[in-house]
């Protein structure tokens, strides 16, 4: 079975379970919960039920600080990571069904210039 | 019955920190908004707390005009009021330094420090162009290597005295200016980083100061008293990222008084101060145009003041004003042949890493389930190295959608890359369910 989703620029990794505390969810609308907006299209990344959305750096240590989006705990039987401009309204990507368990959900990244400035060590 | 204290919710900030962090993040930095009469009652309060004669301020249009008035020495003043740095800058400077933390306060002060750093370049490379064809005449008559050496020597001298000027420095500037340009000239010579070292010892001779920089400081001084904090996601960055690294119960109530009055100049529109013995020298903010928390813009100038002075920056990486306003001039014979790194991978960026590889510009390096590994050699340490992959999902058409992303260089094969684009290794990037 797979422990690793990807739907385009958003990447789903499962780890062990956690149960999230009151302070760290993120509250969405009507149950909706946005991993990332579609700069562009519009088109978003999203669940429409049945997963709550928190932030946990102390366990998201062990991946870059700019990449991780939060986690997520997808309660049985599972939920669908769906993209577009709303529920059922497909976008550039076919909807991903996640089984239940916790993830850490983390967006793609380009090295590009201002990357490669940062790397680079000083030197003329 | 006194209430029992909460124990305290490590996603709260601190009031007073919430306060200041709120404050720099409303800043709106495209349009901003100058009250000189707020920023000059701020640095006398920012002065009356260090114990500081109050002094008035001089407001220049620009940077450029900022950097030649204090250059020409007005007043026979070039350097820092030493009391103020004593008093305040060397505190400043005590600050921990952290290496991931100065790279992302960077990118907000990008703009700041590249225009220092083009008017501190302009002066280098001046020396450099007359040393150079110096010593070039000096080998094309045959000249013995001393020789060489002398008019290597000569031509420096001269671009020295260029950079002084006709000012009438004090002494101690002067020896502190020559003895900074000799260094830089003897590592410059020698293969070290002399521009490094050049621009350095300006900075100092100068004594310029960010108001940016000084009251983000400040902020994050003030600021983090929580070592971690929870949904920073809204908030810039740049006002978080060295929050954690200060100790911040060191810090008294004078110290408070003390930089406080920074962040109310910097929120009131000062860009940059020179704080001379006599008078303040301050430059307005500019309009500044941030995204992704970096001083970019695809269309126009991303840093400009109202006198019209402007300067161009492609992904928090400053650029000449024809790559972002003449894109067709690049082609992909001008990026091979471009010997400058930094710019060169901002040069692919605008063209578009697709059509270098379709022009036949990039080798395969490898190729796996994962995608394709490309990259494109310019003979140094600075290889442009892209991965292909191709969309799960199959597009109307039937067709599926290819897309290019740039990784580091010294990336091997396809599965690495891919992987390295969501930060983790190829062992936990694998067996993958992809849409």
């Amino acid at each position: 079975m797979s422990r690793v989703f990807a739907q385009g620029d958003v990447l789903l990794v499962a780890v062990a379970d956690i149960e999230p505390k009151t302070f760290q969810v993120v509250k969405g609308v009507e149950d909706v919960v946005v991993l990332a907006e579609g700069e562009h299209t519009g088109h978003r990344h999203a669940f429409y039920g049945g997963v709550v959305l928190f932030r946990n750096e102390a366990l998201a240590r062990d991946y870059p600080a700019d990449l991780y989006v939060g986690h997520v705990k997808i309660s049985p039987p599972g939920a669908s990571l769906q993209h577009g401009p709303g529920p059922h309204a497909r976008g550039d990507h076919d909807s991903l069904e996640i089984p239940a368990g916790t993830y850490v959900v983390l967006r793609q990244r380009e090295y590009d210039a201002g990357e490669a400035e940062q790397a680079r060590p000083v030197y003329d | 019955m006194p209430a029992k204290p909460n124990k305290r919710d490590p996603s709260m900030t601190d009031p007073g920190q919430e306060a200041v962090v709120e404050r720099l993040a409303r800043l709106d930095l495209q349009k901003p908004r100058v009250d000189q009469v707020m920023v000059e009652r701020a640095l006398e309060k920012h002065l009356s707390a260090l114990d500081l004669p109050d002094r008035p301020c001089r407001w220049m249009p620009d940077f450029g005009s900022t950097l030649q008035y204090v250059m020409e020495g007005f007043k026979n003043h070039s350097g820092g009021d030493v009391e103020w740095e004593a008093a305040f800058g060397n505190d400043m400077r005590t600050f921990p330094a952290n290496a991931d933390v100065l790279s992302k306060v960077r990118a907000l002060n990008g703009a700041c420090e590249a225009i220092v750093n083009v008017a501190i370049n302009r002066a280098w490379d001046r020396a450099k162009r007359s040393a150079r064809a110096a010593a070039q005449t000096a080998i094309r008559n045959g000249a013995l290597h001393s020789e060489v050496d002398a008019a290597l020597d000569a031509a420096w001298r001269r671009a020295r005295l260029w950079g002084l000027g006709r000012t009438a420095w004090f002494e101690s500037d002067v020896n502190e200016w020559n003895e900074a340009w000799d260094t830089a000239w003897s590592n410059a010579r020698s293969g070290q980083s002399g521009w490094a070292t050049f621009s350095e010892a300006v900075r100092n001779v100068l004594g310029i100061t960010g108001a940016r920089e000084a009251a983000r400081r400040a902020a994050y001084r003030i600021a983090s008293k929580t070592p971690e904090m929870e949904d920073t996601r809204d908030k810039p960055v740049f006002v978080f990222n060295a929050a954690a690294q200060v100790n911040l119960d060191q810090m008294s109530v004078s110290d408070v008084d003390i930089l406080l009055p920074i962040v109310d100049a910097l929120e009131a529109g000062l860009f940059l101060f020179w704080m001379l013995p006599d008078e303040v020298v301050c430059v307005p903010h500019p309009s500044i145009s941030i995204v992704d928390q970096r001083v970019h813009r695809p269309d126009g100038p991303a840093v400009a003041w109202e006198s019209g002075e402007c300067h161009w920056f492609w992904r928090g990486v400053w650029v000449p004003q024809w790559l972002i306003e003449a894109p067709s001039k690049i082609t992909s014979q001008s990026i091979m042949s471009e010997r400058n790194q930094e710019l060169r991978r901002c040069m692919i960026e605008r063209f578009g890493a697709e059509r270098l590889i379709r022009e036949g510009n990039a080798q395969l390096v490898s190729e796996d389930q994962y995608g394709r590994l490309w990259r494109c050699d310019f003979g140094d340490r600075d290889p442009y190295t892209i991965v292909e992959v191709r969309n799960a999902t199959i597009d109307p058409d039937g067709t599926h959608r290819t897309y290019f992303l740039s990784v580091p260089p010294a990336m091997n094969t396809a599965h690495e890359a891919v992987a390295w684009t969501y930060g983790l290794t190829p062992e936990q990037y694998h067996d993958v369910r992809r849409t």
